[in-house]
């Protein structure tokens, strides 16, 4: 019997880290400050191939599209698809579907478990937190271009809509519940992030409840179960953010030798000790969601929610046939 | 919630035979992720002392974080709900039950045992010994009101399955949990909520104490 999986249970591919939108919930503005640049902003697309070349010989790892880019922007996204289709890997996309074509959209739905569209609460939160209106507007198109096609061609992936709630909006805000009552009937699922701060730290912004638990420091869990490769080949053991990114291990030399290598055991290692001085990781509240038990809520008259720490999941009336 | 096998040629325990507990001490149930390369299933003694924190023997016996998050959570639970007492601050391995593991080259995991935790936590508080043949699982997580709530635990069925075996007396585990128990066996749903929860295995503590003597 192995030790432990060679792999952590989710892999990120960050095909491209260039992205139309400026996020205010998204550290990729704070990459000066936390020297998160790329080297390149597309993933390489022999690098991807051996990626999942890997990654099909490990089936029970998940596998996203989605970090701090938009994965879509990427150059040869119709080869990268066409990749992970041969292989048989069904992977998660978090995306805002800017610059997508009919083809892609269709891609996408043959190729992906689930794409999770980006959007706002409303035009106006949107052009607040993420970008122009106009953009708002197109992503609405686009998500309801998808569900067409999906219908057409009788199946494909779940879709899912998502927004991020700021801090001091709750789940019984009416622009929430509009929200919500706008794609109930026409998605799979909505998703509800609890908006996280980036600064100097990371912080919850949503604190209500959760003081007396993050008096007390846990285990990061993310190291363990998580790896990102970003655009450039170079590896971050977060799903929050870049700025915790290994100096000395590259996926190019394949995952399960990023994983052995000594400074990604040294980075577990400190974790497994709460040693973390001199990391971001110090200055990081996050950990918090791996220990925060789900939670089911009310969300305004007719709506349940299964709250999974900061995420806030609403099954829907599936649209899917 | 796991054991785990390194090497085979372990006899395994006899589920049959049950261990004396003293106030303080309490029974942890572990089930196999691969029952082909051991046994069923392992019964853990842990002893709460007043100090001493998470017992550093069995850090080499145990893998991942959440036997000692079960630990500190138990620990904060009954600093709440003991007060103005405070909740004793060491948690210990039986020895032979060390040493059973450490021969076998057996890992535990997982944060099932919480719930068994806080009941020998109370049973030491109380000075109450263990309910006699009894087996208690549950796992205990923080949640967004600032306080704490017991949860289901995995492999279920290998525990109860497990469990069985032992002609126990009495289940204790989440009430959100649909067990069937062994006949003569008495079922105790706990809440989810651990302020009920803490009232519940108290409760359950003094009527067997009753009707023991």
């Amino acid at each position: 019997m192995s030790e432990a999986p060679s792999l952590p249970s989710t892999v990120a591919l960050e095909l491209s880290s260039a992205c139309s939108l400026t996020c205010s919930y998204c550290d990729k503005r704070n990459w000066p400050t936390f020297t998160g640049a790329r080297a390149t902003p597309f993933l390489d697309l022999k690098l991807f191939r051996r990626l999942v070349d890997e990654l099909a010989e490990h089936p029970s790892t998940a596998v996203t599209l989605s970090y701090e880019g938009e994965s879509l922007h990427h150059p040869e996204i119709a080869d990268a698809l066409q990749y992970l289709r041969e292989k048989a890997i069904r992977p998660w996309i978090t995306t805002t579907l800017a610059g997508t074509t009919e083809l892609l959209l269709a891609n996408l739905l043959q190729v992906c478990s689930t794409i999770s569209v980006s959007l706002g609460l409303s035009e106006a939160d949107f052009a607040r937190s993420r970008g122009p209106a106009e953009a708002y507007s197109e992503t609405v198109a686009k998500v309801a271009r998808l569900l067409d096609l999906r219908r057409r061609a009788g199946g494909g992936a779940e879709i899912a809509v998502n927004a991020t709630i700021r801090a001091g909006v709750g789940f019984d805000a009416p622009e929430v519940i509009e929200f919500i009552n706008r794609w109930h009937p026409v998605v799979d699922e909505i998703q509800l992030w609890l908006e996280m701060g980036f600064a100097d730290d990371v912080r919850y912004l949503h604190r209500a409840g959760i003081e007396r638990h993050l008096s007390r420091r846990r285990v990061c869990m993310q190291p363990f179960r998580y790896v990102a490769v970003l655009s450039d080949g170079s590896l971050s053991p977060c799903c929050q953010t870049s700025r915790v990114r290994f100096t000395s291990i590259r996926a190019d030399a394949g995952l399960a030798a990023a994983v052995q290598h000594p400074e990604y055991q040294a980075f577990l290692e400190m974790h497994r000790q709460r040693n973390l001085a001199g990391t971001p990781c110090m200055r990081c509240e996050a950990w918090l969601d791996d220990w925060l038990g789900d939670e089911t809520i009310s969300v305004g008259p007719k709506h349940t929610a299964i709250l999974e720490g900061y995420t806030a999941r609403i099954p829907c009336s599936s649209a899917a046939t | 919630m796991n054991h785990q096998q390194r090497s085979v040629n372990v006899p395994a325990p006899v589920p049959a035979s049950w261990p004396r507990l003293e106030a303080g001490e309490c029974l942890s149930l572990f089930t196999a992720k691969d029952e082909s390369s051991g046994p069923a299933g392992l019964r853990i003694r842990w002893a709460w002392r007043e100090n001493g924190g998470f017992d550093p023997r069995a850090h080499e016996l145990v893998r991942g974080f959440e036997l000692q998050e079960a630990f500190q959570t138990c620990v904060e639970i009954g600093d709440e709900l003991l007060a103005p007492a405070r909740s004793p601050r060491g948690l210990f391995i039986n020895d032979w039950d060390a040493h059973f593991l450490e021969t076998n080259r057996y890992v535990i995991s997982g944060g099932s045992l919480g719930l068994a935790l806080l009941l020998g936590l109370i049973g030491y508080a109380r000075r109450v010994p263990p309910i006699p043949r009894c087996f208690v699982w549950g796992a205990i997580r923080p949640i967004r009101n600032d306080s704490f709530s017991v949860v289901p635990v995995g492999d279920i069925e290998g525990k109860l399955r497990y469990a069985s075996m032992s002609a126990p007396s009495m289940i204790i585990h989440p009430r959100a949990e649909t067990l069937h128990v062994p006949r003569e066996c008495r079922d105790v749903g706990i809440s989810e909520p651990i302020k009920a929860a803490w009232a519940e295995l108290n409760a359950v503590l003094q009527d067997e104490v009753v009707h023991v003597h």
